[in-house]
């Protein structure tokens, strides 16, 4: 199941806190996480973020859980610079992160293909979605649990969408799929 | 504290997070932070450590979980409060 996270390092260093303070590493990391704090640069903290967050929204709609807030439920391993993989519960997920020195992206591998839309405004990824779908018309709408999907002819298809500062990233399955 | 003045303290800490500031004009009890002002997660943390430390509390994890909108902040706020 989709599930992405983006985080705009630019914003992230002006408004994100430090991660030096155990009372914020304690609501934010797991104990295992916890015990490689010093191994660990603030690029791949920030990163261990983007994976929580994205397993978590991936994990949110397979289960179609209300809406929590529990980084420090959510285990992260970081097996190389790309890959990686999150433990929520007894659910394993493996992600994929892109960091480069703007922004850092990471969403949950899926076995169907799918594609990351980099988006500027909602028109313009309504846009991107109509030329992808060869249609004109498709709206996007959260349900009551606050899960997007969009709706193409009487077709319901999963959509993750994550903001944050000057970056918008939605990510869908392959029209092929 | 009047529940008014708590909301407007709230506020005040809530702003820099905040990309609008038209969204925070309407603020009330069940305003979400995520869905209704378009706070990023990752700044929810932020907000959490901020108001322990305005209202001079320690948020614990199972608290922090539910804390999603600006009524579970003010009963987390409330309870904490109360029996500090």
């Amino acid at each position: 199941m989709i599930g992405n996270d983006v985080i705009d390092l630019a914003y992230q260093v002006k408004l994100f806190k430090a991660f030096k303070s155990d009372r914020l590493n304690h609501k934010i990391f797991t104990p295992n996480e916890l015990a490689r704090l010093n191994h660990d640069d603030s690029l791949s903290l920030l990163r261990r973020w983007t994976m929580k967050e994205a397993a978590y929204k991936a994990h949110q709609r397979i289960y179609q859980l209300k809406p929590k807030f529990n980084p420090f439920q959510i285990d992260t391993h970081l097996i190389d610079a790309k890959q990686g993989t999150a433990k929520i519960q007894d659910h394993n997920f493996n992600l994929s992160s892109t960091t480069s020195k703007d922004c850092i992206f990471s969403s949950v591998d899926t076995v169907q293909h799918q594609i990351n839309l980099n988006y500027t405004s909602d028109q313009h990824l309504l846009h991107q979605l109509c030329l992808l779908f060869d249609t004109k018309s498709i709206h996007i709408c959260k349900d009551e649990l606050n899960i997007p999907s969009f709706y193409l002819n009487n077709q319901v298809k999963p959509i993750s969408l994550t903001k944050h500062g000057k970056f918008k990233w939605a990510t869908i399955y392959s029209p092929n799929c | 504290m009047s529940k008014a003045n708590r909301i407007d303290r709230l506020k005040e800490i809530i702003k820099p997070y905040v990309e609008d500031a038209d969204k925070l004009k309407d603020i009330d009890e069940s305003t979400k932070f995520i869905d209704d002002l378009a706070i990023n997660s990752a700044h929810l943390v932020d907000i959490i450590l901020d108001v322990e430390d305005a209202f001079d509390i320690r948020i614990e994890n199972d608290e922090m979980e539910q804390m999603l909108d600006v009524g579970a902040a003010l009963q987390i706020i409330d309870k904490k409060t109360a029996s500090s």
